[in-house]
């Protein structure tokens, strides 16, 4: 079965016959009679449905398995509500009003403010491409620093070898050598999971013993038919970024044809066709062999990218090839054609690696990406400004709030400087005094501390 | 066995500027490149771009606009600071309630659930489960570092023990029903079905303790410290240490030199 990805012509993704199948957990449950399903006894009954309690508390746990969403989720029901609640309940409405602000606050500059900065600095960024992006990169794919640092490195390392011949020859080798590395952080307890996790008429079972133990010795990684699969998957969906690349590489004017790259790219990667494109590669990776979490190793075997998302480095793998090596083997600035291997070699060296004269020109050369920037440099320079910003404007914002809340209080009670913490307090254990003095009570009713 | 190595650039060992193009000239003059200009590939290699800092690295975002461990750690350390700086302009009971809630709010919020995980995990598997955790090596060699190493491997259940995460589990999972469906074992089978159930219990138990440790965390963030907090500041309101000045009042009517 071979598994049908993106076309070159069309960019339409049709998902293999692996992703059309129902899943185990829906298979699980389905076409059974509502009499089996109600069998306590039967112990598929339970399984992907949250009927039990430990079940249904595992459903609502599997919501956080997202990070982010964990760490808000903690925030809101840990610092926010119950603190506020207990500070109103304690200290007053001041005391509770700070805390709200503070709590709630902290945790979208914490959790989320960086993120939409770095969405709309990236979105106006991308846009400059006579100025701040003069090689109309699409940032929106993006590389992090590692990344494109691991990647290059094994670029250079299929580079070197002799019988890479053509660009092509050297984007495949570069695709099938990062997917050959990478591996499951999982692999030793994984195998231990599944060994044990086998019932024993499994384990019996010497046939499908030993056909697990041979998808096991892969030690994490893919099975080597999934990754001619999956080589394919990315060969065919840089197809169409290629025909741009080859046309800007042959043009009299290519940097006209900068934005309509741009443009071409912005679609290619935009979240509808990630979300299609990672659908398929991402399942066929983990049905080949990886799980959520993978290393990429480097050729000794030693830790390249450390537990990074399956998804996500399948996704830079993709960026990669489009983005930089692309350029590298299209470039419209070596005007001569490379005749030779040694001269594609060397562009495509240029392309990726050099650093500009303009680089050790002045301070905006230096920090600002310029077009005559070799790829690694320009995008390491771009991410100085799509990184650093966002994060010290959060910064800022962020320690900004503790003082606004404390002008907030003073302003409220007419410029009157003190602790809502401490004053709150005292005013409660007044009144709770006062509830034990009816005289005293009506008195402090009238004024009380903040009057 | 994989060992966390520091990656060079281009595979070279990092070093000062002109000896790292001078090593990658060798790296690759020795390999098979007989037909290249190597005047040019001098040139291109040693204006190579050194390698982002450790600090830009580590704070860079790994995805498009979201934000990292890393991010939230350095900005929520920020805001921790200026919290406490605003509350010194007030009182230091605020202070001292600051340096409470958010010291331990930042080591409770961010690190509370991966590690009561893997501790929870570890005595599982000790007690009930076998194959969960495994007890990664541990650190070996001499020097400070090794023994900030060795320290950390001691105390820390994340460097000390791996496991897998429940999403893992499920991807293992269709891993072994795929090899079960190769071998014959259809969807319908009852020995299908039993394998699939067992790892779906497995998964369960990993996301119980992972929504216990989260349980934990809310309960200490959002009812122990603030009490605590509270019934500190309310000992102090009753004996009239409030304000920004109490503890310095409280040194000279105490110290027996200030009388």
């Amino acid at each position: 079965m071979t598994p049908q990805f993106p076309s070159a012509a069309t960019g339409s993704l049709q998902a293999p016959e692996v992703l059309q199948a129902k899943s185990p957990l829906a298979v699980a449950n389905s076409g059974r009679p509502n009499a089996a399903r109600n069998t306590a006894s039967n112990p598929a009954i339970r399984f992907g449905q949250a009927s039990g309690p430990l079940a249904a508390f595992s459903s609502a746990v599997d919501l956080l398995q997202n990070k982010a969403i964990e760490l808000a989720f903690t925030d809101l029901l840990g610092m926010s509500i119950p603190r506020s609640y207990i500070e109103y309940e304690k200290r007053g409405w001041d005391s509770a009003r700070e805390n709200a602000i503070r709590e709630v606050t902290g945790m979208l500059f914490n959790v989320f403010v960086a993120g939409w900065i770095a969405y709309a600095t990236t979105r106006l960024m991308v846009q400059q491409v006579g100025q701040f992006n003069p090689l109309g990169v699409n940032h929106r794919a993006w590389l992090d620093r590692s990344g494109l640092e691991a990647f290059s490195a094994i670029y250079e390392e299929v580079l070197q070898r002799p019988e890479i011949k053509t660009p092509e020859a050297a984007e495949r080798a570069f695709t099938a050598e990062v997917l050959k590395r990478l591996q499951s952080t999982d692999a030793k307890v994984g195998r231990k999971l599944v060994e044990h996790s086998l019932g024993d008429a499994l384990k019996q079972n010497q046939a499908v013993r030993t056909a697990i133990s041979q998808s096991l010795a892969q030690d994490g990684k893919l099975a080597p038919e999934t990754l001619q699969a999956l080589s394919e998957a990315f060969h065919d969906s840089a197809a169409k970024v290629d025909l741009m690349g080859k046309a800007i590489h042959h043009s009299p004017m290519p940097d006209l044809l900068l934005p309509e790259r741009l443009r071409l790219s912005q679609t290619l990667f935009s979240k509808q066709n990630d979300k299609h494109f990672l659908a398929v590669v991402d399942e066929l990776a983990k049905r080949g062999g990886l799980t959520d979490r993978v290393h990429l190793l480097n050729a000794q075997g030693g830790i390249l990218l450390e537990d990074r998302g399956r998804a996500d480095t399948l996704k830079q793998v993709r960026y990669f090839l489009h983005e930089v090596l692309n350029r590298a083997h299209h470039d419209p600035s070596g005007k001569k054609p490379a005749v030779s291997v040694s001269d594609w070699k060397q562009n495509a060296r240029a392309v990726v690696y050099s650093k500009s004269e303009a680089a050790s020109g002045g301070f905006w050369a230096k920090h600002l990406p310029q077009a005559e920037d070799g790829l690694i440099e320009y995008m390491r320079k771009s991410k100085n400004i799509l990184t650093v910003f966002p994060l010290a404007l959060t910064v800022i914002l962020g320690i900004s709030v503790a003082f606004i809340n404390n002008h907030i209080t003073k302003k409220r009670h007419g410029g009157k400087v003190f602790s809502p913490i401490e004053e709150g307090l005292r005013d409660k254990m007044r009144l709770s005094e006062a509830a034990a003095q009816p005289q005293a009570k009506n008195a402090l009713a009238k004024g009380g501390v903040f009057a | 066995m994989n060992l966390k190595t520091h990656t060079p650039f281009l595979g070279i060992p990092q070093s000062s500027g002109p000896l790292r193009a001078k090593q990658a000239q060798s790296l690759l003059f020795s390999s098979a490149l007989p037909n290249l200009d190597k005047a040019v590939l001098n040139s291109t290699l040693a204006s190579a771009p050194k390698n982002s800092g450790k600090l830009l690295k580590s704070l860079d975002f790994t995805d498009f606009a979201k934000t990292t461990a890393n991010q939230v750690k350095l900005i929520y350390g920020m805001i921790i600071l200026s919290r406490i700086a605003a509350a010194g302009t007030r009182s230091w009971n605020e202070v001292r309630e600051t340096i409470v809630r958010d010291g331990s709010g930042f080591a409770f919020w961010l690190f509370t659930v991966p590690m009561f995980e893997r501790l929870m995990l570890y005595a599982m598997d000790h007690k009930y489960q076998k194959g969960l955790v495994i007890q990664k090596p541990k650190p070996i060699g001499s020097g400070f570092k090794a023994a900030l190493k060795k320290l950390n491997y001691a105390i820390n259940p994340l460097k000390r023990w791996e496991a897998p995460t429940s999403n893992q589990i499920k991807d293992r999972m269709a891993q072994v029903l795929d090899q079960l469906q190769k071998q014959g074992i259809g969807k319908d089978t009852d020995l299908y079905r039993q394998t699939a159930l067992k790892f779906k219990r497995v998964a369960d138990k990993v996301n119980a303790v992972k929504g216990a440790g989260v349980l934990l965390t809310i309960a200490m963030l959002g009812f122990v410290l603030p009490l605590l907090n509270i019934a500190v500041t309310r000992k102090n309101v009753k004996e009239g240490k409030v304000g920004r000045t109490f503890p310095i009042r409280d040194v000279q009517h105490n110290h027996p030199r200030w009388g």
